[in-house]
């Protein structure tokens, strides 16, 4: 890991450094918001072999007359982040610090016969992951009263996932910490509130996942693939 | 959640009664491909379900912010095929809802060519219909989902414009049919909807 930060590190201060040649404007903006769902089919070997569960949080939802089970839906996340953007007439390029982690959902009851009738597993996923993008894109102004931009990149990201299953007569816990270049594309608005302060809204997509990673006897994945809509604020630098 | 929605709501319904924002409202169309999501199962071989959508739509524009609201109806133009067998003996989904959406977020407007709005917030869900196997099984849910919206409305006349609007969302039904020894079918109703529509501005000039 460590030496793929050495070769991303490099690169993403070269093309900031690079990109101020042309820049009219270097913004840094705080934002927050969440992603509905996170951590893609958190399908690990223990749940396919032990569980017989082959698609992850997409099959694990069983229940049956008699026995009391909820159901365990897909994480919602919450994410806070900082980037800096700087941009020409029409072209921006960004990098910053992203954190995300879940916060809701992931968790419940489902049933399993482990060789002794059917009993209820207290199942539990979460994940938390940070990522720094780097995206380049276009910039539409209107008027100097608000901004639309799209972009494209990617980002290096690096996270933990966290899975849990308990029962009477069973207990697994695994985690799995790695990283990945996912590929990301992004597009948002911008309203004007002064010459130096501007409100934005984003919607963020993330595609990439991580290598199989060993824990506790478990593989498994950490999928950072997912939407995200956040909002913040916009702070300019012109020149 | 519900707690946030509700200062989410209160907040936007006091700032529609003290400030003169602009009321709209209109009707839509929409598409969503591959209801339920079976296609994402692994192993599985699926026809799509894709349905139509017919929605009113509520949309409240106080300067740089908006609250969007309505109600749509979704109904398959096409009903889920699960081909041999590879989700154990399920062979048709009709998956049916009502949607009531509650967003808000920031609303950009272009002068008066029109605006652009991008939202956070959610959907509730009363879901309908059956998936089919070696028996009928009824769906009957209600249900919330967080998701965001992404919109264009574009003015074709005076006091009316052209809608275009992208939704995404995510929330999942506990399991309402058996493939093998337990209930274990659930609804996945996440994944993106498009619309297209009109919609009518009451007090544009005001």
């Amino acid at each position: 890991m460590i030496k793929n930060m050495k070769r991303i590190i490099p690169i993403i201060f070269f093309i900031l450094c690079y990109s101020e040649g042309f820049a009219s404007s270097i913004a840094i903006s705080l934002k927050g918001g969440y992603s509905p769902e996170i951590g893609g089919s958190f399908y690990s070997q223990w749940q396919n072999q032990n569980l017989g569960v082959h698609d992850g949080i997409n099959d694990i939802n069983r229940s049956k007359d008699g026995i009391v089970t909820s159901t365990i839906e897909k994480p919602m996340a919450i994410l806070g982040g900082s980037e800096i953007r700087i941009s020409g007439e029409s072209i921006y390029f960004k990098s910053g610090f992203n954190y995300v982690k879940s916060y809701h959902g992931g968790s419940g009851f489902t049933l399993n016969n482990f060789g002794s009738g059917d009993e209820a597993v207290e199942v539990k996923y979460s994940l938390w992951f940070f990522y720094v993008p780097l995206t380049g894109g276009v910039i539409i102004s209107f008027w100097d009263e608000s901004k639309l931009f799209f972009g494209i990149g990617g980002a290096f990201a690096y996270g933990k996932r966290s899975d849990s299953f308990k029962s009477i007569s069973t207990e697994h816990k695994a985690s799995f910490q790695g990283y990945a270049l996912p590929l990301m594309a992004e597009f948002g608005g911008e309203y004007l509130l002064s010459d130096h302060i501007s409100l934005f809204c984003t919607i963020t997509y993330i595609n990439g996942q991580s290598n199989s990673i060993e824990d506790n006897s478990d593989y498994g994945r950490i999928d950072f693939t997912s939407y995200s809509f956040s909002a913040g604020v916009l702070f300019y630098y012109d020149f | 959640m519900k707690k946030l929605i509700y200062i989410i709501l209160f907040i936007f319904i006091n700032q529609v009664l003290l400030a003169s924002g602009k009321v709209s409202a209109g009707i839509t169309v929409g598409y969503q491909n591959d209801v339920g999501n079976f296609d994402e199962k692994s192993g599985a071989s699926v026809d799509y379900q894709n349905n139509l959508s017919l929605g009113g739509i509520f949309k409240f524009d106080m300067g740089f912010v908006f609250f969007r609201s309505g109600v749509e109806y979704s109904y398959p133009i096409e009903k889920g095929k699960i081909r041999d067998g590879s989700i154990g003996n399920l062979e048709y989904t009709k998956i049916i809802f009502w949607e009531v959406p509650v967003y808000g977020g920031l609303n950009l407007t272009i002068r008066d060519y029109g605006s652009l709005y991008f939202g956070g917030g959610g959907s509730y869900i009363f879901g309908y219909g059956y998936v089919e196997g070696a028996s009928k099984n009824k769906i009957d849910t209600q249900l919330f989902g967080t998701g965001f919206i992404a919109g264009i409305e574009s003015e074709i006349f005076n006091d009316m414009s052209l809608l275009v609007e992208w939704e995404y969302m995510s929330v999942r039904s506990s399991p309402v049919a058996s493939t093998g020894t337990y209930k274990d079918v659930t609804i996945d109703y996440s994944g993106n909807r498009f619309r297209i529509g009109c919609i009518y501005h009451f007090n544009r000039y005001d």
